[in-house]
């Protein structure tokens, strides 16, 4: 697997994407990002082309007409989606959200961080604790 | 007067009387019929001897045939005055001479019968043989009237009459006299008995007459007396006892009366004390006893329901729990209801439902306790209401807290991360000039939200002042309000004649500047709003699926702007949820929330329905009973 990772975030905030999209290319230039402003939009982009199967899926919890929770049980009912791992990406979460969150089908429920650099770098354990050895990464 | 109930004295005196009149008249009659028998064989035996004497002397004559000498024979019978008639028959049988001799032939008998003289009737007459020597010569008739007779017993009568009624005073002034000594003592005694049985005294005692028997009766009613005044004085000691005791007894039992009576109405006093109602039913469910209390529930006299059946005076209790635990009491078993709604009295009881048993174990009565407990049950009702308020207003405190988390931490945190960046690229002015503007969006949203989220709280409940509002006034004021908004969208705002309604003035005024701003923000072409007002029909209510009793009118806010899918209805009115991108329609996500809390506040209802560049329309359903006149 080494190939350059296709990342995907659902968030309606066009600022975060902003952000999380800095902070990406700070782990690696060559990780590439998609992004969605709401969760119909996430859902019509899956739905309408099958061969597109991202690395990793980001969901923000806070969004209009579809929160983070509703638009993940929407995802997993996706079959070609099964393997790709996703995350709650949200400013907020109580245990009992993140539990929620975790029985829909994500494997975790990430905090946005109020820095930067933390952001970076728990981006760059988490995408190097699914893709152990990419060189993409690592280099 | 019977004979047997006449006194004594008379029933002798009478007896003597008849006694000896029945002798002396038999004596008398005995004389008498021995007298007329002998006086009429006397009388006979001289008639036959005179005939027989003028049949001699006849003789002559008729062996003569000399009529004259026959009737001076004949004549000699005037000597006696009481022959009547007399005749001389021939050997044939005429009549040879008559005496007296006027008298007609014919005044004689025509045949001469059996010698001998009979009495016929008033009179006895007889024929005697004329004989000479052993031949008979002819025959002598002879006729005597019987007056003699008569007169002897006359006489003889009179003589009777005389002696009976001598005899008769003679024996009634002896018998008064005689009697005396027999019926003095009986009547003595007689009267000493009727004065102890008048009098009751048995003291008295009656005089002994003599040693005869009615000395030995006196003797023995004397003894008889003496045995009664002694029984008397023993029965009069014994009732003196017995009255005593019976005295004694009833004091006592009067003594008991008026401590079981105190008793009494000791437990009526404490039942009537009762705060509870309490009333015992006999096993036909009948009323025995009701206190005080429940008969001022009931607001029916005691008098009226003791003795009648509970479904007879309550028919509405037929199918419920009241009549269902008497039976279960009836049953034996005691019931206790914790909450039961009296149909009677529309009050809530606690009631208690207890068999009254008997030394068998058999139920003999039930008795009712209930606990009014409506004051309670109002009080937790009320309760539970404040408790479902302060639920809404913990929920709103959660939404708080997640919105003091998560929507100011957003601006917060990009300020954060831009003010990260910016020192990071301070050698590149221009990317640090476009974080710190980004950075000044964020605090600019910041404390947009802050003021939004102060305006949500400023409407609490107890701002619930309300005035008259005329609705036509408070849009014309926002329509000024929004005047340069309007104008450069060119929006046009058309309105139907609004209500004066009773509300709270700045908060319909926020609802409607909050619904108008809605409108014009989110418009892509010329905005153009309608707002109406119409009551509703029952149907439209119906349909409006507003679960509020009572009669309700409609706002409607009507516009031709972006809309949005109708799925997203029931979330727009969520505090912070946006159904737009921010970027393209900026907003706190506070406007709607803050309607509907308006609308709640005036107990009304808003709904909403939209369709993605169609337009969207608000329905306010609000209740009559504000619209003024």
């Amino acid at each position: 697997m080494n190939s350059p990772i296709k990342c995907f975030l659902i968030d309606n905030d066009i600022e975060d994407q902003e952000i999380f999209l800095l902070a990406l290319k700070k782990v690696s230039p060559s990780i590439t990002c998609e992004f969605a402003d709401d969760g119909p939009i996430a859902i019509k982009r899956f739905t309408s082309d099958n061969l597109f199967i991202p690395d990793i899926i980001f969901i923000d919890m806070n969004m209009p007409f579809m929160n983070g929770t509703e638009c993940l049980q929407e995802i997993r009912k996706l079959n070609h989606l099964n393997a790709v791992p996703i995350y709650i990406y949200s400013t907020f979460g109580d245990p009992e959200l993140m539990d929620q969150a975790k029985n829909l089908g994500a494997a975790d429920f990430i905090l946005k961080p109020s820095s930067f650099l933390v952001l970076k770098e728990s981006l760059e354990k988490l995408l190097l604790s699914i893709n152990p050895g990419n060189h993409y990464i690592s280099k | 007067m019977k004979f047997r109930n006449t006194s004594i004295e008379i029933k002798l005196r009478r007896v003597l009387l008849l006694t000896s009149s029945v002798v002396l008249f038999l004596t008398c009659v005995a004389y008498f019929t021995y007298e007329l028998i002998t006086f009429r064989d006397t009388i006979r035996d001289n008639l036959s001897v005179q005939g027989e004497i003028i049949a001699a002397n006849s003789t002559a004559a008729l062996a003569f045939e000399d009529k004259e000498y026959a009737v001076e024979v004949l004549n000699a019978l005037k000597a006696e005055p009481h022959i009547v008639a007399a005749c001389i028959y021939d050997k044939e049988g005429a009549i040879f001479s008559k005496f007296p001799d006027s008298l007609d032939d014919k005044q004689f008998p025509s045949k001469i019968q059996k010698d001998g003289y009979q009495f016929t009737g008033s009179h006895i007459e007889g024929f005697t043989p004329i004989m000479q020597g052993d031949s008979r010569m002819g025959t002598l008739y002879v006729k005597s009237d019987i007056k003699a007779l008569y007169a002897r017993l006359r006489l003889y009568g009179l003589i009777a009459f005389l002696v009976i009624t001598v005899s008769f005073l003679l024996a009634y002034l002896f018998s008064n006299f005689l009697q005396k000594s027999i019926t003095k003592p009986i009547l003595d005694l007689a009267g000493t008995a009727k004065i102890i049985s008048a009098e009751r005294d048995y003291s008295v005692r009656a005089v002994r007459p003599g040693d005869d028997e009615v000395g030995l009766l006196t003797d023995a009613f004397n003894q008889m007396l003496d045995q009664i005044q002694t029984q008397n004085r023993e029965i009069i000691a014994l009732n003196q006892t017995l009255e005593q005791r019976i005295k004694e007894r009833t004091a006592e039992l009067e003594k008991t009366n008026e401590k079981l009576k105190q008793q009494n109405e000791f437990v009526e006093t404490i039942i009537d004390s009762s705060i509870d109602l309490i009333a015992v039913f006999d096993l036909d469910l009948n009323y025995l006893i009701l206190n005080k209390h429940a008969e001022k529930a009931y607001n029916i006299k005691k008098e009226a329901l003791v003795g009648k059946n509970v479904l007879s005076i309550f028919p509405d209790i037929k199918d419920s729990d009241m009549l269902r635990d008497l039976k279960k009491a009836l049953d034996g078993e005691i019931v206790h209801n914790t909450n039961y709604t009296l149909p009677v009295l529309n009050k809530y009881f606690e009631t208690y439902y207890v068999p009254i048993k008997d030394n068998d174990n058999t139920v003999r009565r039930i008795l009712m306790v209930a606990h009014d407990i409506t004051a309670i049950m109002e009080a937790n009702q009320n309760l539970q209401l404040l408790n479902e308020e302060l639920e809404k207003s913990n929920q709103s405190l959660e939404q708080f807290a997640y919105i003091t988390s998560h929507d100011l931490q957003e601006p917060l945190r990009k300020i954060q991360i831009f003010s990260e960046m910016s020192e990071n690229s301070l050698d590149d002015p221009a990317v640090t000039k476009s974080y710190l503007g980004k950075i000044n969006s964020s605090a600019h949203r910041l404390s947009q939200l802050i003021r939004a989220i102060l305006n949500y709280s400023r409407l609490s409940k107890s701002d619930t002042h309300t005035e008259e509002v005329d609705l036509n006034k408070i849009l014309e004021n926002i329509k000024i309000d929004l005047e340069l908004l309007i104008a450069e969208k060119n929006a046009v705002i058309q309105s139907g004649d609004l209500p004066v309604v009773r509300g709270i003035p700045l908060q319909l005024n926020q609802l409607f500047f909050n619904l108008l701003t809605n409108s014009l923000k989110f418009c892509e072409k010329q905005p153009f709003i309608h707002i109406s007002c119409n009551i509703l029909t029952g149907k439209e209510k119906e349909l409006s699926e507003l679960h509020i009793p009572g009669s309700h009118f409609r706002l409607s806010f009507t516009d031709n702007g972006i809309g949005f899918e109708q799925q997203y209805a029931g979330k727009v009115f969520d505090i912070f949820q946006r159904v737009h991108n921010n970027v393209r329609y900026s907003g706190t996500g506070i406007g709607l929330a803050l309607c509907k809390k308006i609308v709640d506040n005036h107990h009304g209802k808003i709904t909403v329905t939209s369709s993605p560049g169609e337009g969207t329309t608000f329905f306010i359903y609000l209740p009559c009973t504000m619209i003024s006149s």
